[in-house]
């Protein structure tokens, strides 16, 4: 009975639908650091979307969400620092440049960009093209 | 613009390690030629700004996980890199915008329009650096000398031409 019970959870596990997620659907990385962008000149430098040392860029999806619901999730479920803006984009840019996007189980909204390549100079050539295809959102 | 930035690159502060007589001399004449240009008003308070700058986002970022994302501290070797690699630069083009990376080194970027230079420096000498012209994308790697890397002069040039 014991093993007809862990054969069923394991092909349900099988058969359970991946979260997806939409070309057109918002994203939204969290900035920690005024070093990021540029108030004067309105843009995300490509810095705030390097990968960290597990070679993720975390981000948020906050597609149907008020603005005021994103800083909320940013303060609950982020990155644990001041939060001086955001970088918004659209999930159709982390495919655009040939990286994936991996959705985590908790916190929900929570998703990885992964796939970053081992040279340096190849992730600031990525990180250059989403961030040229970002846009800038102070925090009020 | 070009013209100015090749002439200005014969008053960039070199680090030859030469150890002749006459090296010594000229080093000392070049660093001397340094100074007087570090006292101007022009030349020296652009360079007082830069380090000023540098050092108050060496503070924000010599901690650990200083970004909530896990990045690493930036360390007294980054600072030092950084620090040499300015030095390098001709003094006429414009002071870059500085930023950190989550690997703990210093980015400096130069932005003209949508076009754009980054340039990432480590503590071991190495420059990987991206960059945008119109349509035109490149980037790659390069090590620091005693002098600028030529490609990325040359990317600067074309990015203020």
């Amino acid at each position: 009975m014991k093993l007809l019970t862990s054969l069923l959870r394991i092909l349900r596990g099988c058969f359970r639908k991946t979260p997806t997620v939409h070309q057109d659907e918002p994203l939204a990385r969290f900035l920690t650091s005024k070093t990021q962008f540029s108030i004067r000149d309105n843009y995300v430098k490509l810095g705030a979307f390097l990968p960290n040392k597990n070679n993720e860029t975390s981000v948020f999806r906050v597609a149907d969400l008020s603005e005021q619901s994103i800083w909320d999730i940013g303060d609950k479920d982020g990155p644990r620092r001041t939060i001086y803006g955001r970088a918004d984009f659209g999930a159709r840019c982390v495919e655009t440049v040939k990286l994936r996007l991996v959705l985590d189980k908790s916190p929900s909204r929570h998703g990885n960009i992964v796939g970053w390549p081992a040279d340096k100079d190849e992730q600031k050539a990525y990180a250059r093209d989403i961030a040229n295809m970002s846009q800038l959102k102070i925090r009020p | 613009m070009t013209t100015a930035l090749a002439l200005d690159a014969a008053f960039s502060p070199h680090t030859d390690r030469g150890v002749s007589e006459d090296a010594l001399t000229m080093r000392r004449r070049i660093s001397e030629l340094y100074d007087d240009m570090a006292v101007t008003q022009t030349v020296g308070q652009r360079l007082y700004e830069i380090y000023n700058a540098l050092w108050e986002n060496y503070n924000e970022c010599s901690i650990e996980n200083w970004d909530g994302y896990g990045a690493e501290s930036v360390t007294e070797a980054d600072l030092d890199a950084a620090f040499r690699f300015l030095r390098t630069l001709p003094t006429s083009i414009p002071s870059p915008e500085i930023s950190f990376d989550p690997d703990g080194e210093f980015a400096f970027e130069w932005y003209r329009g949508n076009d754009l230079l980054s340039a990432s420096i480590g503590r071991l000498g190495r420059i990987s650096y991206a960059a945008r012209f119109g349509h035109r994308k490149v980037h790659g790697t390069e090590y620091l000398g005693d002098e600028a890397p030529h490609v990325i002069i040359t990317n600067l040039e074309r990015l203020f031409s």
